[in-house]
């Protein structure tokens, strides 16, 4: 049998683009992405419709709440950014809002607050900041209101149970050697 | 005549803390228990990022405020030796500066406090409490033992009644060795719930901001 390369087919040349990272899924790397090299620093508000990677410096605020936004290893970021998902390999001074989610890879560092649904810290990773885990509320607007109830308000009758060894002990895995001081 | 008793004595040091162990916890379980999934938490936790206690706690509706305490105090020389009187609270200002509107619900201070001298300590918590409301929970490990570690272990939250700890590090140093009235005297308007000794030689707190 014939193979459509040898028969002619024309061949599209390769687009000569800046140098990407590699992506294990085929469509991320089908993906348009913008790239701020290495040695490009950028001062002001970054927007757009498509994918940013970041390798450069990048001071004020970047906004690409519909797509996703890397900050690569040497990337330098001294801004807000709203994206998709958000993953951060170099260092990132600002609060991070994902659409999605949020990743801190083992070489990143974040100091700023998180605002996602889902949040992973790789091991490695360096944060400083809040990271806001109530996807709910993110959902709805409305705040749901507090009970005036402090944690420890409920602490004293089940310290009381816990030592009964009333507690279930299907539920709770209670070191039997602990020792009450 | 050989006296009743009289082998040798048992050695009681406990053993330091500079492995990897798992460690069964009985305040921190009861404290997961009562979390509750109708309200919001604010959780301070003085420790390093951890991915693994993340994940453990988005499953309750909290905002997570990471401040590795150690990291942040090493950062700044703070542990180099201090040749003038140094004035904590603007240091704790400034490293700490959390809103006036701040409170939160519940502390973690992992192996924190072993590294931290008496007057750190004692400023440390005074700073603390202004952030706190009556009826934070503050839990906290205090080692036992005459050494530790050159630097603090981590803790991943394996479970409600687990963690685990971890410590690389085989350089050892003096431990405080803070006791329940000493850490009553340093944490200012904080009372001792209750304690519980771990099997590592931990002993665990449940402190109540009063």
């Amino acid at each position: 049998m014939w193979k459509k390369n040898e028969v002619g087919y024309p061949q599209p040349e390769p687009p000569v683009t800046a140098p990407q990272q590699q992506h294990s899924n085929p469509v991320e790397q089908l993906r348009e992405r913008a790239i701020i090299g290495s040695s490009i620093t950028v001062k002001g508000e970054i927007a757009g419709d498509e994918d940013l990677m970041v390798q450069g410096q990048v001071e004020g605020r970047i906004e690409l709440r519909q797509h996703n936004v890397t900050v690569g290893k040497n990337g330098r970021v001294k801004a807000d950014i709203f994206g998709k998902i958000i993953s951060i390999e170099g260092e990132v001074r600002g609060n991070v809002f994902g659409e999605e989610k949020i990743v801190i890879r083992s070489t990143g560092v974040l100091h700023g607050n998180i605002t996602a649904p889902r949040v992973t810290l790789e091991d490695g990773s360096k944060f400083k900041g809040s990271i806001d885990m109530d996807a709910k509320e993110q959902e709805k607007p409305a705040k749901v209101s507090e009970p005036k109830v402090a944690v420890a308000d409920t602490l004293k009758p089940a310290v009381a149970l816990a030592e009964r060894g009333v507690e279930d002990s299907k539920k709770l895995k209670f070191d039997t050697t602990a020792t009450r001081a | 005549m050989k006296w009743f008793g009289s082998r040798p004595a048992k050695d009681t040091e406990s053993k330091p803390e500079n492995e990897s162990s798992i460690q069964p916890t009985l305040a921190l379980a009861v404290l997961f228990r009562q979390l509750r999934a109708d309200r919001k938490y604010h959780i301070l936790d003085f420790g390093s990022a951890s991915g693994t206690n993340v994940e453990f706690l988005s499953r309750y509706p909290c905002r997570l405020t990471v401040e590795d305490l150690h990291q942040t105090l090493a950062s700044f020389d703070f542990f180099a030796g201090r040749e003038s009187p140094c004035d904590y609270q603007k240091v704790f200002q400034y490293l700490l500066p959390y809103p006036e509107t701040t409170r939160f619900d519940i502390v973690l201070a992992w192996d924190v406090f072993n590294y931290l001298e008496r007057e750190v300590l004692r400023h440390l918590m005074q700073h603390l409490i202004r952030f706190c409301h009556a009826g934070t929970v503050l839990h906290a490990t205090v080692s036992t033992a005459r050494h530790i570690p050159d630097k603090p272990g981590q803790y991943r939250i394996l479970d409600e009644a687990n963690l685990l700890y971890l410590n690389d590090s085989s350089v050892l140093r003096p431990a405080p060795r803070y006791t329940e009235i000493d850490l009553k005297q340093l944490l200012a308007g904080f009372k001792v719930y209750s304690s519980y000794l771990l099997r590592n030689g931990m002993k665990e707190y449940l402190f109540v901001s009063e």
